[in-house]
């Protein structure tokens, strides 16, 4: 299996650094980091991660608005995002899931969850 | 001669010559100057001459003709210098000298004040310039000219355009309005104008209109349904009503881009668009447009182009309420079709009436073929009823009637009148002045037919039996006047132009006419209708003989074996014919009939009848009267027999005993002179036995002188055994003393006299039994006529004219508990109630007049029950002096009754229907009906203050188009299909976008089917409430727990993830990362920890879960507490702290929760200060109108709030950027904590901040709470 490399967006950076620490100690996975949706962005034409985590309500542009931009790049259409959010109702989940992400993942989680979550969703 | 010379030559003095000692060289030399001079001088002046003259513009040419002068003097002084060569003429040369001198000074003096004046004179350059101005000016000329004759042009081309917009019916508009675009594109030297049209249901806009000149392509085809915003850039300035003016389409600017592609496309140029309508709704715009070449508008060009939109919009205008007008119309029409009766509306100001279609069909016209005008109405009232209608009409305007009413003719197309009843009611305006009357016309004709048939019926019998009764008896010589007041009887009962009788002449076969009546105004036929033979009329006779009845409704239209008869008909003038064989003994006797000269008559049932019998009756009499004839002759006949000793003679001699029989005696009885005796017994023997009883008497009388003559008639036996009848007369002769002695006499044989007699008598007692059989049928009829009368469940009165009741039928007795002899002789108006009473005699001379009157009347039994009748009177013409009514009374009052049942039920229904209609005036739901097409049928006023809309705007509209953009349109589609097809109710909530603003409401709608008593769906009727508040209530509560869930679920899932690293030994507690993580779970702890006691502290204070502990807190202890609590902050984030709190007050507060939220507010002021910046606090006393209050100022230099979040700061988790207030350390809710403190000590709490430059938070503690130190 190749080193997979991961983008994760999230304002809070408490809960940036745990996501990143838990995705490298349970997965091995090579984990960068942005606080808002331009850095995110910014990292993801530069990189082409094999994956995009996207915290959903952030501070200026949410993570809605930063999917829509990365769509409407071909740079970064074709990464497969998932969003994180700690909206835990279902029809919100279904609302998330209309945009056209590949998956959502509900605040708080363990960590080999989230790690067996992403392969999940991914196939890997 | 001598002094001449002397002048000219003189010889006193020396010639000049000698000064020059005559050297020749010298003489030469001042005589070739001088001449040469002198001719120089004499040439100028004629130049100058020539110049003055020729150019008499030039100023000073006196100055001109001096110096022509004066150089002509210096000219002669040199002359004469010659001439003293060889003269010595000095005197002369002196005086020509001085005259020079005098001219020249002349000339410099004159000269002198014209040097100015010439100096003033304009140079070439001035005159040169002054010419180009003129130029200039008279370019300019020629530009207004040209303008104003462009302006006038214009002006008549607008005039024309609106006046031709004027008086044009709807169709045109369209062709005018083209016709127009091009007159204007004409006009303005533009290629092409064209009109959009705006949607604003569908947010769209068409191209209705263009004119294009030829060399531009017309685009209406493709300029359909352009969406608004492709177009918004022209779209907002016309919705504000203002006209859109380029001049030049490339050089557009940037935001303009979108435009100026679309025009680019088009190949515009210049254009100017001016609205049609003014904000917010114009109907569309009009462009004026050039595509060769671009076009800077003038002032003037926009507004020629805004009359023109003026004009435009108005006749637009005047289409759609042409439109409406007509939509409105056909709901009339709708409504006035749904009557069987004619409507007709009549506007008295105007005279103009409207009829409607079934007003028209009744009278067998189509709708142009009467005119809407009362005239259509009164000229085809029939004449004899015109003056009573308009009466009946007068008497309605001057309220002398409550309605108008009457039954009257009206004139068909096919010529035939029908019976109307009309009844109507006048609408009278303030004044009292008729404005308007409205009726209706209802075909009563069938019903009169019947009421007339009836009468005619009656009038038939009675004549009939008249008839027949006068023939009765009637003497022979009076029997032909009597037929002919017969037939004029029946002629003018039956309305034909002539009746007469033909009597058959069986030797010649022909007719003659014996009997005629003509009426007035034709001429009588009988002389030319004499000996009319078969073969004028071949199949008349035909038909008589054989006993069949000739009926010809129309001479021209007669059988075709008819020809030969039509053409001798024709002769007479006769249209139509009704002809009846009268036969005896299966013989053809003659004929009677009728005859129109005048129209085609369809002949009836009855007609044929009334001749029928007519002609029975006639028959008969004619008969008889031929037989008395008959009888007249043969009695004439005797009395010749008698006259001429044609009779038998006899002599009876008393005292012989013996009888002389003349020999005609015995022949008479067919015996011969000798075969009887001369004895009395031969004549007794031969005597009929049951007349000699009779016959001696009659004798006996005689004798004993008791009668002056014998006579008698009886039967004698003849020879041959048969009886013969004879007249046997005498007279006995007496002696003097009285006794009979002799007898003589004679015997007529009268048995043809006798026979004629019996026929006759017998002829009359058939007659008689005749006409007692028809009196006997007329009896009968009279008898079924006298059981109605008594059996009718109706009332049945009659009348005398003067209204007294004269008979009545038992029903009314039964009914009304009054005894006949009750009613009989008195005023039926008796009888009827009070309110009955002036009206029923008011009616009753008016029907004494019309012979007609129906109406309803209360009439009171004896026990005072009040019964509504319907009561119908006719004026019955028996004969002039005995006129009867026949009122017929129908009791109505159960009818009566239910209708007022029906009336009160309709009240009730009314006052449901008020009710209902109130609450849905009223009730705060929205209220729409839709049909089944969709269509809005009813809204009621909350929908339309909700939905910004007017009734016009929305009524016969698609509702759902109106309600829902297209994109949104299919649910509600489906939802209303469905319930139509399944007539059911619906409960659903969906978006609706109000009128003008397009604002977004959600209505919840509960739906009902509407259903006709078939149980067809017929439409829907919805009731909606407004539950977008509650909509956004809920809204904003899912929002704040979702913010709620969010803010706690971040700092959990950093714990969360924190712990769980550590616990699954992913990493290890004791390196650097487990050390990092643990610091993580510690700090959002905290966080967490600050957030829940946040949150409840907020919940707390909201609910007044919390009480203030309020007491006397001095201000500065407050700030001082604040200042200390802050101040280790404020220095590690290097933020001066500046306290500016002079006031030496106490106040009536709780202290902790105050200096709470000052720590608060400076707290944030400095998290969100740039080091080394300054926070104040300021407390002042702002005096208010009543007393005063303490404001607290927090003011920072920070980066300040944008305006559009100042508003929400206030609100839980609303920071200006959530990120900042989490890396700042905060919840989200302290500013929302402080408010709620604030508020709770009755204060106020606000921002105000600029960007860049600082906030200042404000809150202010009442006076209330103030206390003096």
């Amino acid at each position: 299996m190749d080193k997979k490399s991961i983008l994760v967006v999230d304002d809070d950076d408490g809960v940036r650094e745990i996501i990143q620490f838990s995705l490298e100690a349970a997965a091995g996975w090579t984990v960068d980091t942005a606080a808002c949706g331009q850095d995110g962005i910014a990292i993801a034409k530069a990189k082409s991660p094999d994956l995009i985590l996207l915290d959903v309500m952030m501070p200026g542009e949410d993570g809605i608005d930063v999917f829509k931009q990365l769509q409407a790049d071909p740079v970064t259409q074709s990464i497969p995002t998932i969003f994180l959010t700690a909206k835990a109702r279902m029809s919100e989940h279904q609302a998330l899931l209309q945009i056209g992400v590949l998956g959502v993942i509900t605040k708080p989680f363990k960590a080999r969850e989230l790690t067996q979550q992403i392969e999940q969703l991914l196939g890997w | 001669m001598e002094t001449l010379q002397n002048i000219f030559s003189p010889t006193q003095f020396i010639p000049h010559g000698h000064c020059y000692l005559w050297q020749p060289e010298l003489i030469w030399l001042h005589l070739l100057s001088d001449v040469l001079i002198a001719i120089a001088y004499y040439s100028i002046p004629v130049m100058l001459v020539y110049f003055v003259r020729k150019r008499e513009d030039i100023p000073f040419p006196g100055i001109f003709l001096l110096f022509g002068l004066f150089i002509t003097t210096c000219g002669s002084t040199h002359l004469m210098a010659v001439w003293t060569l060889w003269h010595p003429a000095y005197w002369l040369s002196g005086v020509l000298k001085a005259i020079t001198a005098i001219v020249s000074i002349y000339t410099a003096l004159e000269l002198f004040p014209t040097i100015p004046a010439a100096l003033a004179l304009p140079s070439p350059q001035q005159l040169r310039k002054i010419n180009q101005q003129l130029e200039t000016e008279i370019d300019e000329r020629k530009q207004v000219e040209a303008a104003l004759q462009e302006q006038l042009k214009s002006r008549q081309v607008i005039a024309d355009i609106s006046t031709r917009f004027i008086d044009l019916d709807a169709g045109s508009i369209d062709t005018e309005i083209n016709q127009a675009l091009a007159t204007i594109g004409q006009l303005k030297n533009i290629d092409t104008s064209y009109i959009l049209d705006f949607d604003y249901v569908n947010e769209v806009t068409c191209m209705t209109h263009e004119w294009t000149d030829h060399n531009v392509v017309p685009l209406i085809g493709n300029v359909q349904n352009i969406p608004f915003k492709n177009l918004h850039w022209v779209m907002n300035p016309l919705q504000r009503g203002e006209p859109i003016v380029v001049s030049s389409v490339e050089q557009l600017p940037i935001e303009a881009a979108g435009m100026k592609t679309i025009w680019q496309r088009y190949s515009r140029q210049s254009l100017v668009g001016i609205p049609l309508g003014s904000e917010p709704h114009p109907l569309g715009v009009v462009v004026f447009a050039s595509c060769s070449q671009e076009i800077s508008w003038t002032e003037g060009d926009i507004q020629l182009f805004k009359i023109f939109a003026e004009i435009l919009l108005r006749s637009m205008q005047r289409k759609q309420a042409e439109l409406a007008l007509r939509r409105s119309e056909e709901r009339w029409q709708l409504a006035i079709s749904g009557t069987n009766a004619g409507i007709w509306d009549w506007q008295i100001d105007t005279d103009e009436v409207f009829y409607s279609p079934r007003f028209k069909q009744m009278l067998g016209y189509e709708g142009h073929e009467f005119l809407d005008h009362p005239d259509e109405w009164v000229n085809r009232v029939h004449p004899d009823d015109l003056a009573y209608v308009q009466s009946a009409v007068q008497d309605h305007w001057d309220h002398k009637t409550p309605d108008y009413k009457t039954e009257h003719r009206l004139r068909c197309k096919d010529g035939s009148y029908r019976w109307v009843l009309d009844q109507a009611q006048v609408l009278w305006d303030e004044a009292g002045t008729p404005v308007r009357m409205v009726g209706s016309h209802t075909d009563i004709t069938d019903q009169k037919l019947a009421e007339a048939a009836l009468q005619k019926q009656l009038q038939l019998g009675k004549i009939v039996s008249e008839l027949s009764s006068r023939f009765i008896n009637l003497d022979p010589d009076d029997t032909d006047s009597e037929i002919n007041h017969a037939l004029q009887v029946i002629g003018q009962l039956e309305a034909v132009d002539t009746t007469y009788i033909f009597r058959y002449a069986p030797t010649d076969t022909t007719l003659s006419m014996t009997h005629e009546w003509v009426a007035a105004g034709h001429t009588a036929q009988i002389n030319h209708a004499q000996n009319l033979p078969q073969a004028a009329f071949p199949w008349a006779f035909r038909c008589l003989f054989s006993g069949e009845s000739l009926i010809i409704a129309d001479v021209a239209d007669a059988p075709p074996e008819a020809t030969v008869d039509t053409q001798s008909w024709q002769q007479f003038g006769l249209q139509a014919i009704l002809t009846i064989p009268l036969m005896a003994k299966g013989e053809l006797w003659g004929a009677v009939g009728f005859a129109s000269f005048s129209t085609v008559s369809p002949w009836t049932d009855a007609n044929v009848q009334l001749l029928t019998i007519f002609a029975e009756i006639l028959f008969r009499a004619q008969q008889r009267q031929q037989s008395a004839l008959a009888l007249r002759r043969s009695e004439e006949r005797w009395q010749l027999a008698l006259n001429g000793s044609s009779a038998g003679i006899w002599d009876w001699d008393m005292q012989t005993r013996d009888i002389f029989y003349s020999p005609r005696c015995k022949t008479m009885l067919g015996y011969g002179e000798h075969e009887i005796s001369n004895s009395f017994d031969a004549w007794e023997n031969r005597m009929h036995p049951d007349d000699i009883v009779r016959v001696y008497a009659t004798l006996q009388d005689h004798l004993d002188g008791n009668t002056p003559v014998y006579q008698a008639e009886y039967r004698m036996q003849c020879k041959d055994g048969s009886h013969r009848w004879f007249l046997d007369s005498a007279k006995a002769l007496r002696n003097e003393a009285g006794n009979v002695i002799r007898v003589t006499g004679a015997y007529t044989d009268i048995t043809e006299r006798k026979r004629a007699e019996e026929e006759l008598k017998h002829l009359n007692q058939e007659l008689e039994a005749r006409v007692q059989a028809r009196t006997a049928a007329f009896q009968e009829s009279e008898q079924r006529f006298r059981s109605l009368f008594e059996s009718a469940p109706d009332f049945i009165y009659v009348l005398d004219h003067h209204g007294l009741i004269q008979q009545v039928n038992p029903t009314v007795a039964e009914q009304s508990g009054y005894a006949e002899s009750e009613l009989l002789s008195q005023p039926l108006s008796n009888f009827l109630s009070s309110n009955t009473q002036a009206t029923c005699q008011q009616e009753f001379a008016d029907l004494l007049i019309t012979g007609n009157h129906r109406q309803e009347m209360e009439f009171v039994c004896k026990d005072g029950r009040i019964l509504t009748m319907d009561c119908s009177c006719t004026l019955v013409k028996d004969s002039p002096s005995d006129d009867y009514i026949l009122v017929l009374q129908r009791d109505v009052t159960q009818r009566k009754q239910a209708e007022e049942e029906r009336q009160k039920l309709l009240v009730t229904v009314q006052r449901s229907e008020q009710r209902w209609r109130s609450f849905l005036d009223n009730v705060r739901l929205m209220v729409v009906g839709l049909d089944a097409a969709g269509a809005i049928n009813y809204v009621n006023p909350h929908f339309l203050s909700l939905m910004g809309y007017r009734r016009h705007e929305v009524q016969g509209e698609n509702g759902l188009h109106l309600l829902f953009p297209q994109s949104e349109r299919q649910q509600p589609q489906e939802i209303f299909q469905s319930l139509l097809a399944n007539k059911t109710s619906s409960h659903h909530q969906v978006r609706v976008f109000t009128c003008c603003d397009k604002e977004e409401k959600i209505i919840e709608w509960n739906t009902t089917v509407l259903t006709d008593a078939d149980g067809h769906s017929t439409g829907i009727l919805s009731i909606g409430e407004d539950v977008s508040e509650r909509y956004a209530i809920d809204r904003m509560k899912d929002e704040f727990i979702s913010v709620v869930s969010h803010e706690l679920r971040t700092p959990l899932t950093s714990i969360h993830g924190a712990l769980d690293l550590v616990a699954s030994g992913l990493v290890t507690p004791q390196s650097d990362r487990g050390q990092h993580v643990l610091t993580i779970a510690a700090e959002n702890s905290s966080r967490l920890v600050q957030l829940v006691d946040d949150i409840l502290e907020l919940e707390r204070l909201e609910s007044g879960k919390v009480k203030l502990r309020q007491g006397a807190v001095s201000i500065q202890a407050l700030t001082r507490r604040a200042y200390e609590l802050i101040e280790l902050m404020a220095e590690r984030a290097n933020i001066h702290i500046e306290l500016a709190a002079e006031l030496d007050l106490m106040i009536w507060a709780d202290g902790d929760r105050i200096s709470q939220v000052l720590t608060n507010l400076l707290s944030n002021a400095i998290k969100f200060s740039e080091p080394s910046s300054t926070v104040s606090v300021i407390v002042q006393e702002i005096p208010i109108h009543d007393g005063s209050q303490i404001q607290f100022m927090v003011q920072d230099q920070g980066r300040g709030i944008p305006p559009n979040k100042l508003d929400h700061i206030f609100e839980r988790f609303h920071q200006v950027d959530a990120s900042d207030s989490r890396s700042k350390g905060g919840t989200g809710l302290g500013l929302a904590i402080c408010s709620s403190i604030v508020q709770q000590h009755g204060g106020k709490i606000w921002a105000e901040s600029t960007l860049g430059v600082g906030s200042t938070f404000f809150f202010t503690l009442p006076a209330a709470c103030q206390v003096a130190v």
